[in-house]
């Protein structure tokens, strides 16, 4: 993983753990720590993810069984220390494991990151989907669902269904929109667009802004 | 007096969120517009990703088509949003092609490379990275590539090979971007404009030695 902390310099993976290249001066500081290292957690990018104050890092780890895996959120500090701990936990379902593939995105239009992401087939499941989690991505739930999962139109199996997404206003109405790519479909592959995925969720909850704007704060 | 009392911070209270549905039971979702591919293992959507100011003010979406070796691979660019909504190839702005595999695949937009502030298309071309400058016209050819790094310009002692993930300037404190070059023996990087133009970059300007295994989004 490459990131770059707002004090200067490249944060690295190493296959040590972590560590710290600082502004390419050629000197790498390590940031070791055993319990935490590339082979059960995989970082995949940074931002405000908790709704807390101070930037996260957001990873994928397996659990030890090899069945289940969910992205996990650890403060940066906490990683440039050399000690990153899992703050919190999202996973899908038994049945679905995470990808390494993901989006932030604001789709529900309160202001505060939204993680999009392929979930793969597990045991009971055969065709690739994509799952939301709504930000802030703070929980009391020690395994927090996500809140919302969709397959393809086709619902196929292995049709790579969230290989790759993309979020853009594409119509011009102020609202993002979802692209997903399917490029095993049928053969030719195929990318499909979505409108307000979250519309479900607006009618079930008319009260989300205010309680996301009391959670960010 | 405390049942009014109840009532009434029960209506200030924020609606705590639900998830909509089962989380389990993935739904399926009515796709705004969708684009097939038109070939046989075409793999449309293998590649999505949102230039954001590839026009002034204009975003664009980027997908890529990676064919068979025998039929052109191709990125095509589809118009922001104001202009006709994507319904079918009749959107497409630009496309380029390249008779090889995975051309497009591990692509990335620079925020600007030449200094006009447009964004800048990285493409992958199978071990090269290529560098289009926006404007739109100039992606017409496979020719009009800026810049292109090639696989053999990188130290072969530490078995580089091209993965690019781009950088804005400001995490390393400079007016620059730059570019990553990644495999198991270092880590390579490459700046970018808007301060160094296209002809006069380098293969490589930092390179840090080490067991780096992944590169962030």
């Amino acid at each position: 993983m490459l990131y770059g902390p707002p004090t200067g310099g490249v944060l690295v993976l190493s296959g040590e753990g972590w560590a710290l290249a600082h502004d390419f001066d050629g000197i790498v500081h390590p940031r070791s720590d055993p319990s935490f290292t590339e082979d059960e957690a995989l970082p995949l990018g940074s931002g405000e993810l908790d709704g807390l104050p101070g930037e996260d890092v957001l990873l994928v780890k397996a659990e030890t069984d090899g069945e289940r895996n969910g992205f996990h959120i650890a403060s940066l500090d906490d990683v440039l220390d050399g000690h990153p701990q899992t703050e919190l936990v999202l996973r899908p379902a038994v049945a679905w494991r995470v990808s390494d593939f993901f989006q932030f995105a604001d789709l529900d239009g309160d202001g505060i990151t939204d993680l999009v992401t392929q979930v793969r087939p597990g045991p009971e499941t055969e065709s690739e989907a994509v799952a939301i989690w709504r930000g802030p991505l703070l929980t009391d739930q020690p395994d927090r669902p996500p809140d919302l999962v969709f397959r393809s139109p086709t619902d196929a199996p292995e049709h790579r269904f969230g290989g790759a997404i993309a979020v853009l206003d594409f119509d011009g109405d102020g609202q993002d929109e979802l692209a997903v790519g399917s490029d095993l479909e049928g053969g030719p592959g195929a990318v499909y667009v979505y409108e307000d995925v979250l519309a479900g969720w607006h009618t079930q909850n008319p009260g989300f802004r205010e309680y996301s704007a009391s959670q960010a704060r | 007096m405390i049942a009014s009392l109840s009532l009434l911070l029960a209506c200030r209270a924020p609606v705590p969120p639900v998830p909509l549905g089962t989380p389990t039971v993935p739904v399926q979702l009515d796709p705004l517009f969708e684009l097939h591919g038109e070939h046989e293992r075409q793999l449309l959507g293998a590649t999505l990703f949102v230039a954001e100011a590839l026009e002034v003010g204009r975003p664009a979406l980027v997908v890529s088509s990676d064919v068979s070796p025998l039929e052109d691979a191709f990125v095509e660019l589809f118009p922001p949003p104001g202009e006709a909504l994507i319904v079918d190839r009749s959107g497409v702005r630009a496309r380029i092609t390249q008779n090889l595999e995975e051309f497009g695949r591990v692509s990335h937009v620079l925020p600007d490379t030449n200094g006009d502030g447009l964004a800048d298309l990285v493409l992958r071309d199978n071990g090269d990275l290529r560098l289009y400058e926006s404007p739109h016209p100039a992606f017409a050819d496979l020719e009009d590539a800026a810049y292109t790094w090639r696989e053999n310009d990188l130290p072969a002692a530490h078995g580089l090979r091209q993965r690019a993930s781009v950088y804005p300037s400001t995490r390393l404190g400079g007016p620059t971007n730059e570019l990553f070059h990644l495999d198991s023996g270092a880590l390579a990087v490459s700046i970018v404009g808007p301060t160094v133009p296209a002809p006069t970059l380098t293969p490589i300007d930092f390179l840090l030695p080490g067991a780096f295994s992944e590169l962030a989004r």
